[in-house]
């Protein structure tokens, strides 16, 4: 466990998305329980989140390497943190993109030399591949000062956030996986349940649907051209119609409004994302969970409660049209966004971005078999899995699936025996989290060196 | 004028010269969750045109510089500290209090503490600054910081004779005029003149304001219970109180300005202090207010104002 004398300094620049500081919260949260003192270095919008609970102790990222740089080394002088955690690493993995909150540069590598503390870095969907591979090739290093780079992923220790890795042992993963001492505490009261439901159902009994679509989400792909989320309200319209109970979709999103433009039997309600206490609990009042990022991070309270169905597209255009028997509101709606954006349809299990080559080979067999196979076993979540895409609890639909993904809703809504398996599912998915360490044990471990060296990223 | 948002609260430290300002001022900083800055001269000017003019050619530009170097462009090298005097001058147009919000702003949320020594016979100069901390930052919070008029006396006369061997004599003038005693013919350098002046203005501004926005300590206090005098300043402030904020608080040799800096910037506050930071707790010479000041050929004592402002102050 850490002690009372360490401090932290969490470095969290991604701009548009929640999930990295929610899950930095929530581990800084328990480092703080456990008499930690706790910094933040965050872009605007995480120190928004981050402020919530560190209010004196948020710094705020400015647009530039130079002004970034000097507030780090402005707190890491006044502070002397024992450990600085990092959370993302876009820099070194693509030089070419201009971040909004720039921070890793050779500069900053070679004067990380100086500071004596615990380099750690949060991988949340297995980047330590591709940095292994930038150390190793000497035109790519070099353009972080070659020596400086290799020093310091030489410090760097890998944590996995759990739920969101697997937390049992995978052959050749770096990292140690932890989980949120929050995560067994999180329960659902009858009456809480009750009574959001209240506020959105007439009849408790009625089906009530977690949609949640993320702000970078629609940034990215708005600015890639292409615009799924104005005709998803659609597709949902046609997969939940036939359902014995009316099916209401709540759609958590500040850039997203859903609708379906014909005359549906499935109500929309769209609301911005509320607080994350709020967020947590409408999650946990539902039926069902949909998104369509497979790595959500901000789903990760419903493991174990709520299943989660991650719309995923394993097909190019052409096979879809193949596949489509009739012209149907499917067909008519991927023709819709064609004609909207030639190329908005692609494979992706995170929308939008596109799988790459040889894994996306990999993904279109894997889905290819979920569309084909109707043993429902296969519906089940793929737990193990290793490299860019780390691991899912989720169950997967596809998004054009038509009557195979209408299946897929029916049985997990309705069908016992489906729920049954998943429940199995998770409680040993469970039992695997239980068994791993927790935050603040992980870093009192590698506060006083116990841990292998192998958890370095190179 | 620009405003600081409300959450901004920085902290002032009203003293006179060789008033231990430099030792409180980094004490106080060295807190983890304040951030103590130089003698600034800020508030002395409406606009950095002003503040251009009448500082940047004189070592009274070197608090600002180092500052600006420091937290602006990352540390107090030779090249930062010229990109800082590049700043200021590519800011001619904005006020003075732009410059000070700006920087608050950089550092938030740590808090600002500042000490620009007051040294003024006129009353209204030192009210209008005060004035002016108070419209840039409507939560400022004032560390009234005095000593006894007798030790003081001493150790500003010892300091300027010191540094009358190198410093310009116009400059040394202007710092004597303010030390006149105009009641005698030839005037007599008096500091208890200064003293008054200075603290009565000072006494009269806070007393209009609410209760918890300011707070007056004696320094000989601060130097004999270091740890008392810093727990008390951090629950005044409302901010930690646990030993290990209270222990970096009597490290003020931590501080990035508990030095001299580099060329073209070298100090900013107190040389003594920067040659030597470390705090010595001690206890105070017994000074009394009846007393033949030591520094007037007439062998006058202090004034009854004098005398009795200094009583309300906790002096005997």
């Amino acid at each position: 466990m850490v002690s009372a004398n360490v401090r932290v300094l969490i470095v969290c620049a991604p701009s548009k998305a929640f999930g990295e500081i929610i899950t930095l919260i929530s581990l800084a949260k328990d480092l703080a329980q456990n008499g930690a003192q706790i910094w933040f270095l965050a872009s605007p919008l995480a120190a928004t989140l981050a402020r919530q609970h560190f209010a004196d102790t948020t710094f705020e990222m400015a647009n530039t390497y130079e002004a970034n740089q000097n507030i780090f080394w402005r707190i890491a002088k006044k502070i002397r943190p024992n450990v600085v955690v990092l959370a993302e690493l876009y820099e070194l993995l693509q030089p070419r993109r201009k971040p909004d909150c720039p921070f890793v540069n050779a500069d900053w590598l070679r004067s990380l030399e100086s500071l004596d503390a615990i380099l750690i870095f949060v991988d949340f969907i297995a980047h330590v591949p591709a940095l292994r591979e930038i150390a190793v090739c000497d035109s790519c290093a070099a353009l972080f000062g070659g020596g400086p780079l290799r020093s310091f992923l030489r410090r760097l220790w890998v944590i996995l956030p759990c739920p969101l890795n697997e937390p049992g042992a995978v052959q050749e993963r770096v990292g140690i996986p932890y989980h949120a001492e929050s995560i067994f505490a999180t329960t659902r009261s009858d009456k809480a349940r009750l009574q959001t439901r209240s506020q959105y159902l007439s009849n408790p009994n009625h089906y009530l649907i977690f949609r949640s679509g993320s702000t970078w989400q629609t940034k990215l792909a708005e600015s890639q051209g292409v615009y799924q989320h104005q005709y998803l309200g659609d597709l949902l319209a046609f997969y939940f119609a036939d359902h014995k109970q009316p099916v209401t979709i709540v759609s958590v999103s500040d850039t997203q409004r859903l609708h379906s433009s014909g005359s549906s039997t499935v109500r929309f309600v769209n609301i911005d994302n509320p607080d994350p206490y709020e967020y947590e609990r409408l999650m946990l009042a539902s039926d069902l969970i949909l998104t369509d990022n497979e790595i959500s991070y901000g789903l990760k309270a419903a493991i174990g409660s709520i299943p989660v169905v991650v719309l995923v597209n394993s097909h190019c255009l052409d096979d879809l049209l193949a596949m489509c028997e009739l012209p149907g509101p499917i067909w008519r709606t991927m023709l819709a966004l064609e004609r909207q954006h030639p190329g908005s349809i692609y494979p992706h299990c995170i929308y939008p971005l596109q799988f790459e080559s040889a894994e996306a080979n990999d993904r279109k067999a894997n889905a290819s078999r979920d569309m084909e196979i109707s043993n429902i076993n296969s519906m089940l979540p793929y737990t193990n899995r290793l490299g860019r895409m780390q691991s899912s609890q989720f169950f997967r639909a596809e998004l054009y699936g038509g009557q195979a993904t209408v299946d897929v809703f029916r049985r997990i809504l309705m069908d016992a025996q489906v729920r049954d398996l998943w429940k199995k599912g998770e409680l040993a998915y469970m039992d695997r989290l239980k068994a791993t360490a927790s935050g603040p044990e992980v870093l009192g471990a590698l506060l006083d060196h116990e841990a292998l060296s192998r958890h370095t990223v190179i | 004028m620009k405003v600081a948002p409300d959450l901004n609260r920085p902290v002032v430290i009203i003293a006179l010269p060789r008033s231990y300002s430099s030792l409180a001022c980094a004490m106080l900083g060295q807190h983890p969750q304040l951030y103590g800055l130089l003698e600034t001269q800020i508030f002395k000017v409406e606009t950095m045109n002003e503040w251009d003019a009448q500082f940047s050619d004189t070592h009274d530009s070197d608090g600002l510089v180092r500052a600006i170097a420091e937290i602006v462009f990352g540390g107090q090298t030779r090249r930062a500290v010229n990109r800082a005097r590049a700043w200021i001058t590519r800011r001619a147009t904005w006020s003075a209090a732009d410059v000070i919000v700006h920087l608050s702003e950089r550092i938030y949320p740590f808090i600002i503490v500042e000490k620009t020594p007051f040294e003024t016979l006129d009353g209204q100069m030192t009210i209008e600054r005060l004035r002016r901390w108070c419209e840039c930052f409507p939560g400022v919070r004032f560390l009234h910081l005095v000593r006894h008029p007798l030790a003081y006396g001493r150790s500003h006369l010892e300091h300027l004779a010191k540094m009358a061997r190198r410093a310009e004599p116009v400059r040394m003038q202007r710092r004597y005029n303010q030390l006149l005693d105009m009641s005698t013919e030839p005037p007599t350098i008096d500091p208890q003149t200064l003293w008054y002046s200075v603290h009565s203005a000072v006494d009269s501004f806070l007393s209009r304001l609410p209760v918890q926005q300011h707070r007056r300590v004696r320094g000989e206090a601060m130097l004999e219970q270091p740890m008392r005098w810093a727990a008390e300043m951090a629950e005044w402030l409302e901010i930690r109180t646990d030993d290990e904020a209270l222990g970096c608080m009597i490290h003020p040799e931590c501080s990035p300005f508990a030095n001299l800096g580099p060329p073209r910037a070298r100090f900013g506050g107190d040389p003594e202090f920067f040659r030597d930071p470390k705090l010595r707790s001690a206890k105070a010479r017994r000074n009394t207010l009846n007393h033949a000041l030591p520094w007037r050929p007439d062998g006058r004592s202090f004034t009854t104002a004098v005398c009795e402002l200094a009583r309300s102050f906790g002096y005997s």
